[in-house]
């Protein structure tokens, strides 16, 4: 039997093990690719660097546990962003694991990195059921759809509340988004209705969904799982809010060994294919 | 040792999951089980909590003498609860924080709103289905979903979905600030042209009807292609999370 022949006929196991060394070898043994910052991820850090100083921001976690290692270093890089311009923010959730998501990096970033005071610099107003008609609910009311905060106190009773009666004083929106309800549901219930502008951080899986919408205008850039979280760690770290690069940059460069190994199995698998098709039809 | 017994329950359920790839086994069936049973119990759990007791049972009126009769169950129908001036959730007759003294002097509060009754009967007649001779019932409740759902979502997909579509579709393909995005305008023109003539069906798919068409096919599979090629990402993002979480495993252990 030949070598492509074989190939051809190789146990599955032995791509499932390439793949996993190929993943797993650059966490034991990091180092960094270079990476491009692509036009959409300049459009998000464009519209967040437009916001005068003290701007109220609207941060809506809708996503879990499992999409974690893609939206989290996303959230962790915008949030840093934000703080670091004084923006207010107030943070709920669409999806139900989007309270201990928010929670996480609120404790993380917010009270651990920068010490910012609960329901003065931000706010957690937790998770509220009904997908989309929270977001038409709020466009109405923020203390009326969510009376009280996680911490269980009234949400009017906070100071970062006061004057902020419902949608329109919110200045931006920044949806990190894993699935439904997330970013279209923002695009189609908020930015587009209420004409707010609005910025997602979303999984890869979303991005094909979410970028019609962002080459027409209706939200502004996107970040695009892993690799789009890479990239506004390194637009961030070039601009001196990030002192470092964080966890997507560590990731992203098992993600881009991954991406090789694939595609190297997509070339032989094909071109053994071929080869062998060709073989039979000579004889 | 919670956090050091939560992270090591973590990692062989993964390694059991990542079992799986070589071949069936008991420790395979295990996890899928476990996930399987406690995401179902969450869920359910979760939707009660967070839909139906906010949404409906804590907006209906229950006697005090139901409700103090009921024992530990009242309070799946306490909205709140008010000792010596502080409210607490409902669930705090059962979770603790409240003492048997406390319980019995406190207040207990619904939230009395008689509209909430409509879709207290709308949601029992869909039980209705369990029922032959009466059965047709439960499509009543399903007819006001379905109406409600269509009503709020069609002049949004109308507005975001199509009319911006539409215009972020048609747009000037000479006089643009640079030629490479009046190349892309009409790239989008074209494919969006293409992949229209190949939905349509009314007409046979030959001559430059059908050439126009297979060009719409080629959008197509770059489409698709694009999104299995960002699913991938995906993928491989979950399983780079998971291997984050055994090398914090290990490193715990070495």
């Amino acid at each position: 039997m030949s070598f492509l022949a074989k190939v051809s006929r190789l146990d599955r196991r032995w791509i499932y093990l390439m793949i996993a060394l190929s993943v797993a070898l650059p966490l034991v043994w990091p180092f960094s690719m270079p990476v491009k910052v692509s036009p959409h991820v300049q459009s998000v850090y464009a519209a967040l660097d437009a916001l005068p100083r003290g701007s109220t921001v609207l941060c809506s976690f809708e996503y879990g546990p499992s999409t974690m290692p893609e939206v989290r270093p996303m959230a962790d890089a915008v949030l840093e962003l934000l703080i670091q311009r004084e923006h207010k923010i107030i943070v709920m959730c669409l999806w139900a694991e989007g309270v201990f998501m928010a929670r996480d990096i609120l404790d993380d970033v917010a009270d651990g990195r920068h010490h910012l005071e609960y329901g003065k610099d931000y706010i957690n107003l937790g998770y509220k059921a009904g997908n989309e008609v929270v977001i038409k609910s709020i466009a109405e009311s923020f203390t009326r759809t969510y009376p009280v905060d996680t911490r269980g106190q009234a949400t009017a009773s906070y100071p970062i509340m006061q004057g902020i009666e419902n949608l329109a004083n919110i200045d931006f929106i920044f949806s990190f988004s894993a699935g439904y309800p997330g970013t279209v549901e923002w695009v189609q219930y908020a930015a587009d209705p209420y004409d707010k502008p609005l910025s997602t951080g979303c999984t890869a899986v979303q991005v094909t969904e979410v970028v019609p919408y962002v080459h027409s205008g209706q939200c502004r850039g996107i970040l695009g799982g892993l690799s789009g979280a890479a990239e506004f760690e390194h637009l961030l770290r070039d601009k001196g809010i990030l002192p470092a690069l964080g966890a997507a940059n560590t990731g992203m460069s098992a993600q881009s060994i991954a991406h090789l190994v694939i595609v190297l199995f997509i070339v032989i698998g094909n071109v053994a294919f071929l080869v062998e098709r060709r073989r039979q039809r000579k004889y | 040792m919670a956090e050091t017994l939560g992270i090591w329950v973590a990692a062989l359920l993964t390694l059991a999951i990542f079992s799986f790839l070589y071949k069936d086994n008991p420790f395979y069936k295990f996890a899928e089980h476990l996930f399987t049973g406690v995401s179902a119990a969450y869920w359910m759990s979760m939707a009660f909590w967070s839909q139906v007791h906010p949404n409906l049972f804590g907006n209906l009126w229950w006697p005090e003498g139901i409700l103090r009769g009921w024992g530990e169950f009242s309070y799946i129908w306490v909205d709140q609860v008010i000792v010596d001036g502080v409210r607490y959730a409902g669930n705090a007759l059962v979770d603790g924080s409240l003492s048997p003294a406390q319980i019995a002097s406190a207040q207990l509060v619904n939230r009395i709103n008689p509209s909430y009754y409509i879709p207290l009967v709308l949601g029992l007649l869909f039980f209705t289905r369990l029922i032959p001779k009466i059965a047709y019932l439960s499509r009543w409740p399903l007819a006001f979903v379905m109406g409600m759902a269509a009503g709020l979502r069609l002049y949004v997909f109308l507005q975001s979905n199509a009319m911006e579509q539409i215009g972020s579709t048609i747009k000037p393909v000479l006089g643009t600030a640079t030629v490479a995005e009046g190349i892309n305008n009409l790239i989008v023109l074209v494919g969006v042209f293409a992949g229209l003539v190949y939905f349509y069906f009314s007409r046979e798919h030959k001559g430059v009807f059908g050439s126009i068409s297979r060009v719409g096919i080629y959008f197509l599979m770059v489409s698709f292609g694009a999104a299995f090629g960002y699913t991938v990402m995906a993928r491989i993002s979950l399983l780079l999370g998971r291997f984050v979480s055994l090398k914090a495993w290990l490193a715990g252990i070495f």
